[in-house]
């Protein structure tokens, strides 16, 4: 426990971070106000609890893309459990020995040699944490949210990546229940490559169709 | 398929949700919303780090105390005003907030009476420093 209490610490600056926890002199904001308010009055009200909130706090920063890089990366290098992972995604994934029976439906769309895939939520900013990690500031703006439907071509172009006419782009809409991600091309000849060096080249933003992964 | 011309129209009657962006970027530029996709890394603020984690223990993701449908819900009745101005980690904030007012794990005199503490202490606090 020691170490969630110094996790929140280091955020702090305070010892009596419980019901002071930014107290360094600058006017909060109202976001501010609205967060140590309702934290306060749901420890009060015994909601949640101070541990809880430091677990929550760790469970959070200890996710990242490099889960979903490791997925698509076996897939790669394994056929049948690529066609596993495609067809039925959370219970491949849970056949690993990976507890995700609480989160959201799960869907990967693989890219193809005609076929390029990218992910948004427009209504909201529903992302599949679990395998990337915590989303993206972009990935919920409302300029990305509002123009990769309309126009992904040239939102692809300011994020770098031109995607040839000849291909088609489709747009996924993730939902609070359903939550889609990408599984990108494998660079050619690098399916024999060992896994471990394979997940380092899987990027966050080819897993959501805005990059492709790094050459090997 | 929406075209641009009658995206414009739903700018001025709104009929749509605030949450309701797909595709509507003149709505966004009509509210003076940058239109640009800035790109840059923005590490959480410790104060989106707590709202973060609030948000996760308090949706079916953890305690299921207020299902995220819910908490959607509450956010999408946000004039288009508000919903556009906010932050996402201040949406997902006043969202919480004015379901646990509904659903009576506070009341609203008590959300008001705590805001109003936590900006006296933060006051007193800057006086200290200063003094």
């Amino acid at each position: 426990m020691a170490d969630h209490q110094n996790y929140i610490h280091d955020h702090t600056h305070s010892n009596d971070h419980a019901t002071h926890p930014d107290l360094d002199g600058h006017t909060l904001s109202d976001g501010e106000v609205w967060e140590a308010a309702l934290r306060e009055l749901l420890l009060e009200k015994g909601v949640i609890t101070l541990p809880e909130l430091n677990d929550q706090m760790n469970r959070t920063a200890s996710q990242s893309a490099t889960f979903g890089a490791s997925i698509i990366a076996k897939a790669w290098t394994d056929q049948k459990f690529k066609k596993a992972l495609l067809a039925n995604p959370k219970a491949t994934i849970a056949d690993l020995g990976h507890d995700i029976s609480t989160m959201p439906d799960l869907v990967i769309v693989e890219n193809r040699v005609d076929v390029h895939n990218v992910v948004v939520c427009t209504l909201c900013s529903c992302y599949p944490r679990y395998m990337l990690g915590p989303p993206p500031e972009w990935y919920r703006s409302a300029a990305y949210r509002a123009r990769v439907v309309r126009d992904p071509r040239e939102v692809l172009i300011e994020f770098g990546l031109n995607i040839s006419a000849e291909k088609t782009i489709r747009v996924y809409d993730s939902t609070a229940d359903l939550r889609y991600m990408v599984m990108p091309l494998c660079p050619p000849g690098a399916e024999h490559t060992p896994v471990k060096h394979l997940q380092t080249i899987i990027t966050r933003d080819s897993m959501i169709g805005v990059g492709l992964p790094r050459l090997p | 398929m929406t075209d641009d011309k009658q995206a414009k129209s739903h700018t001025h009657v709104e009929t749509r949700g605030a949450h309701d962006l797909g595709g509507f970027l003149n709505h966004l530029l009509a509210h003076g919303i940058d239109a640009r996709i800035s790109r840059e890394e923005m590490p959480k603020t410790p104060y989106e780090e707590r709202a973060d984690a609030m948000l996760l223990l308090l949706s079916n993701a953890g305690k299921g105390f207020l299902n995220i449908h819910a908490m959607r819900r509450a956010s999408e009745q946000f004039t288009h005003e508000d919903y556009l101005k906010l932050s996402y980690y201040d949406r997902w904030l006043k969202a919480m907030a004015a379901l646990c007012i509904e659903t009576g794990v506070f009341s609203d005199h008590e959300w008001q009476a705590k805001k109003q503490q936590v900006i006296l202490q933060n006051k007193a606090a800057q006086k200290r420093i200063s003094d």
